[in-house]
């Protein structure tokens, strides 16, 4: 019956191939197109910035600074001995008296100076560390990924700020408007993904995700979505 | 025997090359410091027109511009892999922003600025946040690159202390050549500071900008560039200000924004001085 049965297995094979092919597009879609190859995009040159600071080189400096501290309560228990020494001095020469006192002038003064100079290497810190934050402010990798160690929110949800309303006066969500801005220094520690396969409840339009005993909910770090902790929906 | 013979006819042949670069080399070396002017010449050009762009950007009420961009990214091992983004920016100054982002893996988002609001939207996950920056566009992609750390490439270019700040930044400026290869002729401009090279293809005519730019982060590891093509540049008096309202789509779901501290020494949400 079937003159090309050759044929037949080669369509069919193609057809195959085909499939899987198209299977495999529908998986790449699937997950946002991203490759497979576990590259980094992380890049200085990410940011596009117009300044770049090769690394934080100050680490060797506080120690610089601790310097003065402890300088400073030996020699102020040098004065006692000072004084003391005076004592049996007293029948002295004034110009002894004199000279010891010039003397101790002039430490007390090296030791002022001394402290200016350290206090004032640390003002000047202080200040080239705000300069640098403002003028390198593209710098986008200077103060890179250890930094969200210690992120902190600045802008909340609604449903947050209306479910704290709601528990005062059963106000409707909807009649609260801008007033969702705040400044929280809570640390706040960001997973990039979920650990587990979540399952998720939807209170007043946020989504709690549930891994275990554990709650988080989305938030928005640089240009990512990621989770944080939380406690369970307000409902549970 | 032929070999030999090869040997000896090349010998003399490279020393009197050698013999002959160095000739040719010497009177150039020695005519060095007579070329001096003109290459002080060129480096004026250089900044002139590189300001004149500066200026010109800085003066504009409201700017549109598609940046396709790309930057490498040096991997763990010394591979360098290039990834790419694409940018709708329209602005409009004193205090409107908005930017839709396309990466190279299909990753969308945008962000918008309307005067008082920041808010950046990821369409994938129909996620929003927003955070309350009352003040003007320089102020605001300050904080959106330095305290959110939005990935916003040359926005250093789109604020008003631009022309100061590029002069403050570039310690030589070269005109390089006029280019030919743009929609428009262009000046290539190379220019160096102390943490990165630049280099900007400068449109001539009345509309002096950017064509191109390319950086490169001379002292990260690996040197790497990037680089931007910027077209369809429009610069009118007012764009719609419909792009700059931020509607959530149905269902969007409002989430935290979060910010990394700032250093000790910086007071948090400190915008900090214009430059």
């Amino acid at each position: 019956m079937n003159r090309h049965p050759g044929l037949q297995g080669i369509l069919i094979g193609v057809a195959c191939a085909v499939g899987l092919v198209m299977a495999g597009w529908a998986d790449a879609d699937a997950a946002g197109r991203r490759g497979g190859g576990g590259m980094s995009r992380s890049s200085p040159a990410s940011g596009g910035g117009m300044s770049s600071r090769a690394a934080p080189q100050r680490s060797a400096q506080p120690s610089t600074r601790q310097a003065a501290p402890t300088q400073r309560p030996s020699t102020q228990t040098s004065r006692p001995t000072t004084g003391t020494e005076r004592s049996p001095q007293q029948q002295g020469s004034t110009a002894d008296r004199q000279g010891d006192r010039q003397e101790n002038q002039g430490e007390r003064q090296g030791n002022r100076d001394e402290a200016r100079e350290d206090w004032q290497e640390h003002a000047d810190d202080a200040r080239e560390d705000r300069q640098d934050y403002y003028d390198d402010w593209d710098d986008h990798y200077y103060y890179h990924d250890d930094d969200w160690a210690e992120a902190m929110v600045v802008g909340v949800t609604v449903a947050a700020v209306a479910v704290a309303v709601d528990d005062y006066d059963d106000n409707e969500t909807t009649e609260i408007t801008n007033v969702t801005n705040v400044t929280n220094v809570t640390n706040v520690t960001a997973l990039a993904s979920l650990p587990c396969e979540a399952r998720i409840t939807v209170v007043n339009g946020q989504n709690f995700y549930q891994c275990g005993s554990s709650w988080y909910t989305r938030a928005y770090q640089g240009d990512a979505v990621v989770y944080v902790p939380s406690g369970p929906p307000p409902s549970k | 025997m032929i070999h030999e013979r090869k040997h000896r006819l090349v010998r003399p042949a490279a020393v009197l090359a050698v013999l002959t670069i160095a000739v040719a080399v010497g009177p150039v070396r020695a005519a060095e410091p007579t070329s001096v002017p003109e290459a002080s010449a060129q480096d004026s050009a250089g900044r002139t027109l590189l300001l004149g762009m500066a200026e010109f950007m800085a003066r504009a009420p409201a700017m549109s511009v598609t940046m396709r961009s790309s930057y490498d990214a040096i991997q763990a091992d010394g591979q360098r892999i290039e990834f790419g983004e694409r940018r709708r920016i329209l602005m409009q100054r004193p205090d409107k922003l908005r930017v839709d982002v396309e990466r190279s893996d299909g990753e969308r988002g945008t962000v918008v600025f309307d005067g008082r609001w920041i808010t950046a939207f990821k369409p994938a996950e129909n996620v929003y946040a927003r955070v309350e920056k009352p003040g003007t566009l320089d102020q605001a992609l300050v904080y959106m690159v330095r305290d959110l750390r939005a990935t916003l490439p040359l926005a250093r270019m789109f604020t008003t202390g631009f022309p100061v700040d590029l002069d403050k930044r570039a310690t030589s400026v070269t005109l390089v050549e006029e280019c030919s290869l743009f929609d428009v002729p262009t000046d290539h401009v190379a220019v160096r500071s102390a943490e990165v090279d630049l280099q900007i293809w400068i449109a001539r005519g009345p509309e002096p900008l950017p064509r191109r730019v390319v950086i490169t982060y001379k002292n990260a590891p690996g040197e790497p560039q990037f680089r931007a093509d910027l077209t369809h540049w429009s610069v009118t008096a007012k764009l719609d200000a419909a792009s700059f309202a931020f509607v959530p789509p149905a269902g969007a779901e409002q989430v935290m924004y979060l910010a990394p501290r700032p250093p000790a020494d910086v007071p948090a949400g400190s915008t900090g001085e214009q430059r």
